[in-house]
């Protein structure tokens, strides 16, 4: 069954996707779109509410810190609920079709099924107050979902099996995953495992450099294919594997805290965008919370508590002031991400072509379904 | 046969209770109403989720969705695809290969140790016999994450520590394989294998084997030519048993194969549900394909069990267990003992603990890390408690109601033996042939437009239609072993039928109704398969718990969470036993 199929509406798909293929020149701002901001009388209305359900396609580490952080600060329980990419939009749009009402905000990794939803009438269309002054264009989708942080995407390896030295050298580019010595050492997130996967995998099938053939090299490596990243950032720091990729610096860091051994290398591109979207139900059974919660995360104080997780906020202006950084820059191997390196994903190819590339990235890497 | 193997039909076997030609017209009127109730209930239990997803099956889209048809593309997908090399081949043969050594080698173990306690004079048995049944205790999962970390092929510790000692850089046990996905199932199902053939020996009379003895035949041949052939029609059944619900676990495959590759019909059912692109009609069609496999064992399975009296061994004189001596021979048959405990028990079991302590995996083994953070962020997270409370609900509530049906039903099953009874018998068992991912897809096609779905609700309704034949097998198990004339003579002495129920049968069948209750219980408490498809946010359970975890890498909180499980379980399973003598020896019903 095709996404597209199945979450096709009387044509809605098509808008969709022209809106889609508008995506730079989208109108900012219309006046029918709610203004969320974080006022008291929305936390008072909120805290009346007293819950609110999120699902989450974020690492759950990080949504832990969202979520404790919000609920220490307003006395609001958060429910969570993992439901990575396109999973939590199909699951979404089935209990919405069903008639059930069960999810307020969507932390979601799927953009396209945002703006197919939205286009069905499930999402709350609004604008964020101050938008210009708070996030940069690019960094959400106007009148729909809002990205909280950047994602950037990194080669992790274990430094037990291959040095610090090597590591540098070997992965300046990616075709250093093709060394013979890594043959069956190798982690990979299945295609569609989130929008990290998905991005890397664009890069190579994009990049006259890299190309599908390069996908089947890396499948000929005989890598472990993992259906989300974070059971590969456990067998790579158990040793397991010996590199995993494609793993994003924010991930890697919170791991660095724990006392993960495992360290990370910039190849010369590297898929680099903000990819997280909080989106809110039309339909959300608990309606202020759910605009409480978003709105929150795009004030000073929610992203620096977002910080907590390790992540770049998109908000502006907002010191860095990870955990994290300071302790890495103590390592020998460590240096702060290149930007020069930043290959930020063409939106529209994406939406456009997400269902035949699908398959094409799982059949090139040997992923059967 | 003892009552963990819910579809043996205790009932046939009572034939001596007077027919209920004595009964009061009244009384008839009101037992009439109350079958036909009993029918209903059951009947719409049971056919609604299974119809649902007949229905869902031959639907192009999932529930809701505009647009859709009815096609039965999903089925020839399915079925022609079977032979033609579609997606459900390779897994079904998965499936089918995965079952089958599990099936043998669980059985084997499994009646070498309850031969070792039954009737041999090896150590410690009662102990021995209560550490058996310790992975009943637990999910699937824990197996899953022990032997990840011991069998790992590049970081467990046992290769680890193998290579080191060896320089050999081939692991001494790969546990993403298919060797090691049968491994980790032989050892989650030994335990059954184990107890249904405890119940087995318990119930064989060893004058047979002291016959032989006393003829000359020395202990193999008397393993060899009498007391296997005696236990043949049960071993069969038990090993029946065991191959279907090998062929519906799908957490162990699941898990342990998607690194591989290796994919089953069930795991592939699950990811149908829960993957890109989530395909609900073609889950349905592929799980009447499943439901169709598992039929075929069930099949095979009651057909041994419907002749069970050509193996009959409980006669009317009574016996004393028999013990066979086995002399020196007995220290190795309990080192035997000790070494399969080991291995299936406690190596996963400390590798879990391990894991639970370890705030992060690392190359070595480091013991100076150990701490108790993981524990710390279990406890300090809502999701368990949320996840403690449901399950706990869900394990007394399904307990409590299905100790009620099978009261009610099995009374009725027992002391009126009419078809609509007969049929209702029929209708109980079916869910046991379905394996719980099917059941779980025909759950969601039946209620997924109504207040019920991604509640606790779905799960409780799902949980009692599945499990409710325990409660009628094996109380009507009891009951048929309680002559009627007491209760009669109750009534001659003016009781009313309720009244005599409660005051003759019930206290006879306490125990009866204790041992099925706390099975019940534990089975809820680690029930992965359907509710993996069926929960919600709210409705969390511990075992989803523990596999959101997993497949979200939080090895360590999974660890401790099964760690956490594991002790709740067995509390309530020491309280039970100290409070109401609750024995888990299923056997205890006879």
């Amino acid at each position: 069954m095709k996404r597209r199929d199945f979450l096709n509406t009387s044509g809605q798909s098509v808008l969709a996707a022209s809106t889609l293929s508008a995506w730079g020149s989208f109108a900012q701002t219309d006046p029918s779109w709610e203004t969320v901001d974080v006022t008291p009388k929305l936390i008072e209305l909120a805290k009346k509410e007293g819950s609110v359900t999120v699902r989450y396609s974020s690492p759950l580490d990080e949504m832990t810190v969202m979520a404790n952080a919000f609920q220490n600060k307003f006395g609001i329980k958060v429910q969570i609920d993992r439901k990575v990419g396109v999973v939590g939009t199909q699951q979404f749009a089935n209990e919405e079709r069903a008639g059930q009402h069960l999810m307020d905000v969507n932390y979601s990794a799927d953009p396209n099924g945002l703006l197919d939803l939205a286009d069905e009438g499930l999402y709350l269309r609004f604008t964020l107050a101050d938008l210009d002054k708070k996030l940069d264009k690019g960094t959400y989708l106007p009148g729909l979902a809002y990205g909280t942080k950047w994602t950037e995407i990194v080669i992790s390896y274990n430094p037990d099996h291959i040095p610090h030295a090597k590591a540098k050298e070997l992965f300046k580019t990616w075709h250093g995953l093709l060394d013979p010595s890594l043959k069956g050492k190798i982690g990979m997130n299945e295609p569609a495992g989130g929008g990290v996967p998905f991005a890397t995998y664009l890069l190579f099938l994009r990049r006259p450099e890299y190309g599908r053939k390069f996908l089947e090299s890396l499948a000929q490596q005989k890598p472990r294919l993992y259906p989300g990243s974070a059971p590969g950032r456990e067998d790579l720091a158990a040793g397991a594997i010996s590199v995993f990729i494609p793993n994003w610096e924010s991930a890697a860091m919170e791991n660095f805290l724990k006392g993960d051994q495992t360290a990370w290398t910039y190849p010369e591109i590297s898929p680099a965008f903000s990819n997280t979207y909080l989106a809110i139900s039309k339909r959300a059974p608990h309606p202020n919370a759910a605009r409480l919660f978003t709105a929150w995360f795009f004030t000073m104080e929610g992203a620096k508590a977002l910080q907590g997780a390790q992540v770049r906020c998109t908000l502006k202006n907002v010191p860095d002031e990870r955990q994290a950084i300071p302790r890495l820059k103590k390592t020998s191997w460590w240096k702060p991400y290149p930007s020069e390196i930043r290959w930020v994903p063409d939106v529209k190819d994406w939406n456009d072509n997400y269902e035949q590339l699908m398959p094409e990235m799982r059949q090139a890497l040997g992923w059967r379904r | 046969m003892s009552s963990l193997n819910p579809s043996s039909s205790p009932i046939s076997s009572n034939s001596h209770s007077p027919s209920p030609t004595s009964t009061q017209p009244a009384f008839k009127a009101r037992i009439n109403l109350n079958e036909t109730l009993s029918f209903l209930l059951v009947s719409l239990m049971v056919l609604v989720p299974l119809a649902a997803l007949m229905y869902g099956a031959v639907r192009s889209k999932s529930p809701g969705s505009p647009k859709a048809v009815y096609t039965l593309k999903n089925l020839e997908t399915v079925y022609l695809g079977l032979f033609s090399g579609g997606w459900t081949e390779s897994v079904t043969i998965n499936s089918l290969a995965l079952a089958i050594p599990v099936m043998l080698v669980s059985c084997v173990i499994g009646i070498f140790l309850a031969w070792a306690v039954s009737r041999t004079d090896i150590p410690a048995r009662k102990t021995m016999s209560a550490l058996f049944l310790i992975p009943m205790l637990y999910s699937p999962l824990v197996g899953v994450i022990g032997w990840v970390v011991l069998a790992d092929p590049n970081a467990g510790l046992i290769n680890t520590a193998w290579s080191a000692l060896t320089s050999s850089p081939d692991p001494i046990l790969d546990i993403y394989s298919f060797s090691g996905i049968v491994w980790v199932m032989i050892f989650y199902f030994t335990p059954y294998a184990f107890v249904l053939n405890v119940g087995i020996f318990q119930s064989m009379d060893p004058s047979i084997e002291e016959a032989a003895s006393v003829a000359g035949a020395n202990l193999w041949q008397r393993l060899s030519f009498v007391t296997l052939p005696i236990m043949l029609g049960g071993i069969a059944s038990c090993a029946l048993f065991i191959f279907t619900l090998a062929l519906e676990q799908f957490a162990i495959p699941g898990f342990l194969g998607s690194h591989i590759h290796l994919e089953t019909l069930a795991y592939s059912i699950f990811v149908r549900t829960n993957t890109y692109p989530i395909d609900l009609p073609g889950a349905a069609a592929a799980g009447t394909l499943l439901m169709l496999l598992a039929s075929v064992g069930l099949y095979f399975y009651k057909k041994f069990t419907r002749h069970s009296e050509r193996y009959i061994t409980v006669t009317a004189r009574g016996f004393k267990s028999g013990v066979t001596r086995l002399g020196q021979l007995r220290w190795v048959v309990f080192g035997l003992c000790v070494m399969i405990f080991v291995l299936g028990t406690l190596m996963p079991l400390c590798a879990v603990a391990l894991r639970a302590l370890m705030p992060v995996r690392t190359t070595g083994l480091d013991l100076s890390g150990l701490n108790f953070k993981n524990f710390e962020a279990l406890l300090s997270s809502q999701d368990i408690l949320i996840g403690l409370k449901n399950s706990v609900l869900l394990g007394v509530v399904t307990a409590c109601i299905c100790a009620l049906l099978g009261l009610w039903i099995s009374y009725q099953i027992i002391r009126q033996k009419s078809r609509l009874m007969s049929a209702a018998e029929y209708l109980v068992s079916l869910p046991i042939g379905i394996p719980g991912t099917v059941f779980g897809i025909g759950m969601v096609w039946a209620y997924v437009g109504t207040p019920l779905y991604l509640t606790l609700w779905i799960l409780l309704l799902a949980f009692v239609t599945r499990y409710m034949v325990y409660g009628v097998r094996m109380i009507g198990n009891g009951l048929s072993q309680i002559d009627r004339v007491l209760e009669e003579a109750a009534r001659v002495a003016g009781a009313s039928p309720g009244h005599s129920f409660w005051q003759v049968n019930f206290p006879l069948l306490k125990p009866v109704v204790s041992s099925m209750w706390l099975l019940v219980f534990m089975i809820v408490m680690r029930e992965v398969s359907a509710s993996v498809i069926l929960y919600g946010v709210d409705s969390v359970t511990l075992p989803i718990l523990t596999w959101t975890y997993l497949f979200d890498g939080n090895y360590g909180t999974a660890s401790a969470l099964s760690i956490v499980q594991l002790v709740i379980v067995a509390l309530i399973v020491a309280l039970c036993r100290l409070t109401l003598g609750t024995k888990l020896n299923p056997h205890a019903v006879e």
